[in-house]
Formats: structure tokens, sequence, C-alpha cells
């Protein structure tokens, strides 16, 4: 049908072909012509446009769709509807049975036309109205059970009579309440009466408790209210509450994400400690801990047990009840052969490429601060052990990115805590669980610092930590530098600062071939300030350079970047505010050191100047630790690169405390450090060599200070210093 | 040499070491005719000078594509490969065996030409890039076990030979030393870093645990539910 009045509508363009003629003739004509020849579709439009234009009879396609079968299809069925013809409706009147019996409302609406015949329905509506029983009492009940000192007889009667009129609307039925006659009742006075009276009716009579008629009438009063303030909220109420909201779920938000990540670092090694303690909870974590550092002797047994772990390489099962979730171990998994078949030993060594670059990385930089090649010899022990250093060195990494996020995690806990209190209440109470060596017990600080100092090590000890781990410093570079600065001012002044205020920290960084800190900071008194060079190789970590006192120098002094000028430059930076007096004794310095390698190393010379400043204070310092120095120094001071002029200013003295403690240091880690140092040299020669160590600084300054003193001391330090020039204490 | 352990219960297992490289050698200038420069020399043999032929049917080397024929076979001892060249490249090794159940061992050997050891550089000494290893035969077949148990020397052991060996012992324990040692103080760091985290873990507690006293005295919580009770 569609197609008739496409058909119509295109007729015009089609060729009038008489169809009503059955001229034999022609018919046989167009036959013998054979099929008109359909007209080719230009080139260059596209096929459905020419089938919409296209005189074609044949190959013309419905414009509109006329299948109507599979019914989903509505224009379908109106187009074919629409050539149908219209359904009838009557206008025919009705009776509503829900309204009774005895209605006899007649009401009239549409409905479509019915053979009279069918009987009559019922209104469609009718069965939706609902009757409500309402119990009724006797009037024994009521004296027996339904008494009630609020309500009267009456007054329930009424109540019933309106309850069973207008079918339990309480809403119309409270309206409807007569307050003149009978006090006022609030819906839920009424509500509470009828639901009493039923409950206590239905147990009366069927000697059963029911929960059909419960109702609370306290718990609705309280809610209308509730509601009724709501609805009363001003505008600016409800402003304030939707912030209040906003900030809660921000700061949700950010501890969950906080804890997930500490959660995570620590989890995956604090299940190493004891077998088979693994807990989801970071509070829940510092047990296990407790429990494994208790004491050394346990310490050394469940090392072995986690190297038995490690050396296998079986997963963990986890034992005990508290674990809840399964974490891969800590270590690294290497392959192994268990099935019979050849294998070369050295396969048993090959890092599984699931470890990510970094770790990599860390690995390959332990070895090399230990000597050991990549790929050692394939001995059985050597695979086996191998294989376990470097599953500690993985350990040790993540156990250092734990203990990284839960340090910051502390000091946020801190600022947290403080901006609560303000500062006048923050009492932290004793100290001891936090050091086992710190020596005050009422720390009144409010540092950051407290905590992060408050390591049971001692400056001297613990000689390898500083070495290995720090490595992997993060990249919180102020807060490593400062806890670095503080652990070596404690040495340099053989106590801890923990009790002591540090204050005030200013943090300067500059990017020149590297990252040069300054950090400036107060402890007690006494002004502070460090500097750092962090190597733009990022696995180094950050290198201590030095830490002065001084006195209330402007910051704005910029000795890195005379560090790394003058290193090169050998000549005096003129940028000083210092007086000429000491680039006179500078000359007279690098007059003295005239003939000396010109290798590496130092720049810097805080010399003569700084002790002639603030000399006084530090002399005894300096006197007690030359003596061990002197000749080291001398000869130091013969190696050693004069001028760079910066720290001018400084005191030199500090250092000598450090420069014990390198020594010592350096006698364990003379070769670490050579190697370190000659690996340094090649990647960052210029920089490494202007930031220096503390070896060449404390011996420029014990140089100088020796000729002033004319100590004698003798040589006891280890003679590595000497030739070891560049040494970089990567402190 | 081989270890051997006849117990029932613990798996047969037998440990040959071995040992693969180059040794490469400069002309002294650089012929014409194809650029090459060095001759060098790529092996696998046994650290000892046994015949490793008793268990080993060849040894595949496979070379860059650029050699005419690049996959060289060797099928009888010694396996090694004497070419001359200009670049370094790697090469591929496959060790068959005798037993046709056990599968090969491929690995790999980076070819070293250069060096900047004065010594070689003036030609006194030999360039020699070699690698120790050990092939571990895991429960191998009776009779290939007994293979692999009767070694015969190849040549007699010379001086050389004898020095090899020494220098591998020497160079192992060395190297034992070192790696125990690097594993002493990655624990001791390990056991450092445990403390400090643990106390931290209980700084952080205890922080919580004032924060909280501190915004929440212990009788505001009875009081709000109160309020709020429904």
């Amino acid at each position: 049908m569609a197609n008739a009045d496409v058909l119509d509508i295109l007729s015009d363009t089609l060729t009038p072909t008489n169809r009503g003629s059955a001229n034999k003739d022609e018919i046989i004509r167009e036959k013998k012509k054979g099929p008109k020849k359909s007209i080719r579709r230009p080139e260059g439009m596209k096929r459905e446009v020419w089938s919409l234009i296209a005189p074609d009879d044949r190959e013309s396609v419905p414009i509109v769709p006329t299948d109507t079968k599979s019914g989903g299809n509505s224009y379908a069925r109106w187009i074919k509807h629409s050539a149908m013809k219209v359904r009838p409706w009557q206008w025919t009147p009705f009776n509503n049975s829900a309204r009774g019996p005895n209605d006899t409302f007649i009401l009239y609406h549409w409905q479509h036309k019915t053979d009279p015949n069918d009987p009559q329905q019922e209104y469609a509506f009718a069965k939706f109205n609902k009757h409500v029983d309402v119990l009724t009492y006797t009037d024994n009940e009521y004296e027996q059970y339904l008494q009630d000192k609020d309500w009267t007889r009456t007054e329930t009667d009424v109540l019933f009579e309106l309850c069973r009129k207008f079918e339990l609307k309480f809403l119309i039925i409270h309206d409807r309440w007569n307050n003149i006659l009978y006090p006022d009742r609030s819906v839920e006075d009424l509500k509470e009466r009828y639901y009493t009276i039923c409950t206590t009716l239905d147990y009366a009579r069927t000697k059963r408790h029911t929960d059909k008629y419960n109702f609370d009438a306290a718990h609705e009063r309280r809610r209308k209210e509730q509601l009724n303030k709501l609805l009363s909220r001003t505008k600016a109420e409800e402003e304030e509450e939707l912030y209040l909201m906003n900030e809660l779920k921000r700061i949700e938000n950010e501890r969950k994400e906080r804890e997930r990540i500490i959660s995570h670092d620590v989890q995956k090694f604090v299940q190493q400690q004891d077998p088979g303690i693994i807990t989801t909870t970071t509070t829940t974590a510092t047990t296990p801990i407790q429990r494994t550092v208790s004491s050394s002797s346990r310490r050394s047994s469940i090392n072995q047990d986690y190297l038995q772990r490690l050396n296998s390489s079986s997963n963990r099962t986890p034992t005990t009840q508290r674990t809840t979730t399964f974490e891969p171990p800590a270590g690294i998994k290497f392959p192994e052969f268990k099935r019979p078949g050849v294998f070369l030993r050295s396969q048993r060594m090959i890092l599984p490429t699931s470890i990510p670059n970094k770790k990599l990385a860390v690995i390959d930089q332990v070895l090399k601060q230990c000597q050991l090649e990549r790929n050692p010899m394939a001995c059985e022990e050597i695979v086996d052990e191998f294989n376990d250093l470097r599953s500690d060195i993985v350990l040790l990494f993540d156990l250092k990115n734990a203990l990284n996020s839960a340090e910051y995690e502390l000091q946020t806990s801190l600022h947290r805590l403080k901006s609560e209190n303000g500062p006048t209440n923050v009492a932290l109470s004793s100290t001891q669980p936090l050091s086992a060596s710190s020596t005050s017990s009422n720390d009144n600080s409010k540092t950051q610092f407290d905590f992060l100092l408050s390591q049971p090590s001692t400056p001297i000890d613990n000689v390898t930590s500083p070495r290995l781990s720090d490595s992997f410093e993060p990249s919180n570079n102020v807060r490593s530098s400062t806890s670095k600065s503080l652990r070596r001012i404690s040495a340099m002044q053989n106590n801890e600062i923990s009790e002591t205020q540090v204050s005030n920290v200013v943090s300067r960084t500059q990017l020149v071939n590297g990252l040069n800190i300054e950090l400036y900071f107060n402890i007690g008194q006494q002004k502070w300030k460090c500097t750092f060079y962090k190597p733009l190789v990022e696995t180094l970590g950050i290198q201590y350079n030095k830490c002065v006192e001084f006195d209330d120098e402007v910051p704005s002094e910029e000795s890195p970047n005379k560090q790394s000028l003058s290193e090169n430059n050998n000549a005096v930076d003129g940028a000083k505010e210092d007086d000429a007096d000491e680039e006179a004794r500078i000359d007279k310095l690098s007059q003295q050191k005239q003939n000396q390698n010109q290798n590496q190393n130092n720049e810097q010379e805080p010399e003569h100047n700084n002790r002639e400043n603030n000399g006084e204070e530090h002399d005894d310092e300096e006197d007690t630790n030359n003596e061990p120095d002197n000749n080291d120094n001398k000869k130091d001071a013969e190696n050693n690169e004069q001028d760079s002029k910066s720290n001018v200013n400084k005191n030199v003295g500090e250092h000598n405390d450090e420069e014990e403690e390198a020594a010592e240091n350096n006698e364990q880690d003379s070769k670490p450090n050579v190697d370190k140092n000659e690996e340094e040299h090649d990647d960052e020669e210029d920089f490494n060599k202007e930031l220096k160590t503390n070896n060449a600084e404390k011996n420029q300054p014990n140089s100088e200070q020796d000729m002033n003193n004319n100590n004698d001391g003798d040589n006891a330090e280890v003679p590595v210093k000497n030739t070891n020039n560049d040494d970089d204490d990567n402190e | 040499m081989s270890t051997i352990s006849f117990e029932p219960r613990v798996p047969v297992v037998i440990v040959k070491p071995i040992l693969y490289g180059n040794t490469a050698k400069h002309f002294g200038s650089k012929r014409d005719s194809d650029g090459h420069t060095h001759r060098w020399t790529i092996y696998v043999r046994s650290l000892n000078n046994d015949d490793i032929s008793t268990y080993v049917s060849r040894v595949q080397f496979r070379l860059h594509e650029t050699y005419p024929n690049h996959n060289r076979m060797i099928n009888q001892a010694p396996f090694e490969v004497e070419e001359s060249g200009w670049g370094e490249f790697e090469i591929q090794i496959t060790i068959f065996f005798l037993d046709p159940n056990e599968k090969p061992v491929i690995f790999y050997h980076h070819l070293k030409l250069f060096s900047t050891d004065p010594e070689v550089v003036t030609g006194k000494r030999p360039f020699v890039n070699e690698y120790y290893d050990e092939l571990v035969f895991q429960e191998p077949s009776e009779s290939f076990a007994q293979l692999l148990n009767s070694t015969k020397t190849l040549i007699p052991l010379t001086d050389g030979d004898r020095a090899t060996e020494k220098e591998y012992a020497m160079k192992q324990m060395e190297t034992i030393a070192r790696i125990k040692n690097a594993r002493q103080r990655v624990r001791n760091e390990i056991q450092d870093l445990r403390e400090r985290f643990r106390i931290t873990q209980e700084n952080i507690k205890r922080i919580r645990k004032r924060s909280i006293d501190n915004n929440f005295p212990p009788d505001a919580f009875i009081a709000l539910t109160h309020e709020n009770g429904d």
C-alpha cells in the first residue's frame, strides 16, 4: 500500500507507460527490445542517493517500513493503522459499585463501543476501594483492659467512631477532632491511643503477642520534630552543613589514601617478621614488630626463619587466624629447577623480569658499594648467597620506603595535633618509647624532628646504615636533609639533639647541575646552616656537605653557588661580605698549597678566618681533635686544592668532631668510598669535587688550625684520608 | 669436579663445572680486505680440562648473521670456533648432550674484543673473557649418569690449567666472603630500620590516640548518643 502512495508521488518522474493497454504489439516490441536499459548511476553519486531518485521501478526500496509483524515498530503500525478506520467510542453512563449498594449516582465517561449483549463490566476502579475493619470493644473489655488516665470513655468512643468513619486516616481524624469538647490531642496522641487499645484488645482476645500494632509514639514525635527542624533551616545553616560534609569526605579520603599506601609498604615486610602473622591495619602492625625486636636471640632466629623462607621459592602461607589477606613475599623469587633435566647454574641467578626498574637500580648500586659484580661466578654456594643477598636488598628498599611513609604520616599527624591543640598546651610526654638513648624525658619540643631523631642509634655506630639505605633517599629533600644534618650535628657535639628545639627551618635549593640544598635552622639559640648536594643521578641520594653554625648571617649568602663556581676558577669569589682580611689570608693559604695536585676534591676552605671570627668558643674542641688529625691534615693540605671562598664566615670548628667520626667511618668504608668516588668522578666530576666531603673540609681547617696552634699530634688517623681526597661521604 | 650423591632419598644431582668465553688477539692493523681487526676464538671447555665430549654430543655456536654459516656446529672436542672479525656481538651457545632425553642448554656470551688493560693492548697477554658456570644435571638417567661420572682428561693437566683452577677457586672464596659480608651489612640495616619503623608506628599510634582524646573527651560520646538516640 505504501508503495502505491510512493508510486503516486513519483509518478511524475516516471515515464508514462501505458499499462492499461494490453497492446500485443507493444508488448512484443518491448520484449524484443529487451528489458529497458536502466540508466546507470552517475559516477560520484552514492549508491543510496541514486536509489532514491532512480527512475527504476524494479529496484526501488520501499521508503517507509511496511512490515508490522515484528510488532516493535510503532511507526509501521501507525502507517498501517492510518489506513484503517477509527474504532468507535461511546459516551456511556456507569455506576460505581464502590459507592455502596444504595448509591444511585450516575456518571458518564467515554468507552469503546461494546456489543449491547455483553454484560456490563464493573467499574474498573471500584476494586481499589479498600475498607478497614476497626476493632470494637465491649464495655466489659473497656473496663477491664482499656482504662487510661488521660482518656475518658467518651473520648475513646469518639476516637474510634472517627477511625471507623475516616478509615484510619489519622490526619483527617486529627483535623476532625473536637478541641472544644475534649482536650487537644496531637496526631501522635490519637494514634498512640488507638494502637495501644488494639494491642491490648488483641492480646486479651487471643492471648498472644503480635507485632501488628507496634507504634512508637515517642519516636514519631522526635522524628517529626527533626523534620520540622530540617525544614526550617536557614540558608546559612544549610550551606554550612554542606561545607562540613564535604570537608569530612575529603579528610576521610586523604586519610584512607595514606593508610592504604602505608599499609601496603608495611605489610610487605611486616609479615616477614613473624611467620604467619599478617595484619591488615597499620596499628596492629606494631605488635608483631615489637615482638620480633625484643631480643637479639629472637632476632637471629627470626633472621634464620626468614632466610629459610627466602631460600625456598615456595609461597608463604599464613598460619594464624588474624590473617585476612595474603601478601606475596617481599623478597625476590628466583627461578628454581626441581624437575629432572639439565640446566646451567647461572640460570638460577637470573633476576625475574617482574622487578621494577627502580629496584634493579638499587640492587646494582648496593652491589657496587659492596664491590660485587653483577654476575659472579656460578658456584652453588655463591648462587644461593647471591640470590639471598639480592632479596635482602629489595627488602631493605621496601622497608626504607615504608619507614619513610610512616615517618611522613607521623609528621602530618603531629602537625594536625599541633594545630588542634594550639601551640601552648602541647606537652608530649616522656619520650621513653621514642628513643632508647634519649636523655630527657620531659621533652617539650614542638618540633617535627622529635621523632625523626628518636633513633636508637648513636652517631658512631651503625655505620652501614647511612651508607646503603640512604642511597634510597626519598624525594623529600628537606626532611631527609634535616635529619641528616641533625645527625651530623649530634655527631659533632656528641650529644643528642633531639631535646633541644629545632625551629625556624628554612630551606633553599638551587639547581646547578644537581640540587644544592641549603638548610637554615635554629637549635636552641644557635643558628645553623647546612649544605647538601643531591646529584642528578637519583639513586645516589643526598650527600651531606657540611653544617656550620653561623651568626645571623643573612641567608642570602650564596655559598653553594660559589662553591661550584670557584672550584673551577680558582679565584677568590668576590661576592663576599667579608673583609679583605680574609682574602689576604686565603691568598696566603693558596701560596702554601701551590704545588699540590690540582686534583679533584676540595674547593672549600673554611679557614683561619672562620676560626678567628668564631674561634674562641670552639677552640677547645678543636684542640682536642686536632691532635689525631695533624699529620693527616698537613698532608691533606698539601694535596688539597685551595680556594673556594665560600663559607668564609662559617665556623670551622664543628668539623673536627665530624672528622673523627668520618675517620672511623672511613676505616670501614674506605674501599666502598673509593669505588664510589671514582664512579662519581666520572659522572659528575665538577660538582663532586666542589661539594666536598667531611674529610676534605676537616682536613683543611684542621691544617690551618694546626698551623695556628702548633699542635703536634700523632697520626692516629687512617692514611686513607690522605690519599682519598675525593672521599664523598654519602651521608 | 663432579659431585655425586648416592643416597636413595636425595635426588641425584651431578655438577660439571665449565668455562666458556672467548679469547681475542688484535692483528695489529686493520685487514684491508674485510676490515677485520681481531682474531678471536670462542670456546666451551671444562674447568680442569676434562673431555666433555663424554657427555656432550655437540655444541652449536650461533654467530652474527653476517658471518657465512653463522650456525657453527662443533661435533667433537675441542668445542670452539675460531674466527676473525672487527666487532663485538652476542653469541648464542647451545650444548647438546649425548642423552637424547636431555634438553639442550642454551646461553649467551657477549664476544669481547677490546680491552683497556695495557698488557693486553701491547700484546703481552692474550685477552681472555671467560665465565665460570656449572652444568647441573638433575636426576640423569642411569646410563647418562655413568657417562657423566667417567671423565677422562683430554690432555695432561698443564700448569696453566692448574693455575686457572686455582684462580677460580680463589675467586670463588673471595666472592663468597664478600657476599657474606654484604649480606651481613644489609641485614644489620634491615634490623635497624625495623626498629625505627616500629618506633615510628608507635608514635603514630600515640599521636592518634592523643588527638582523639583531645577532640573527643571520653564522655562526649555518651552525650551525643543521648541526643540523637532513637
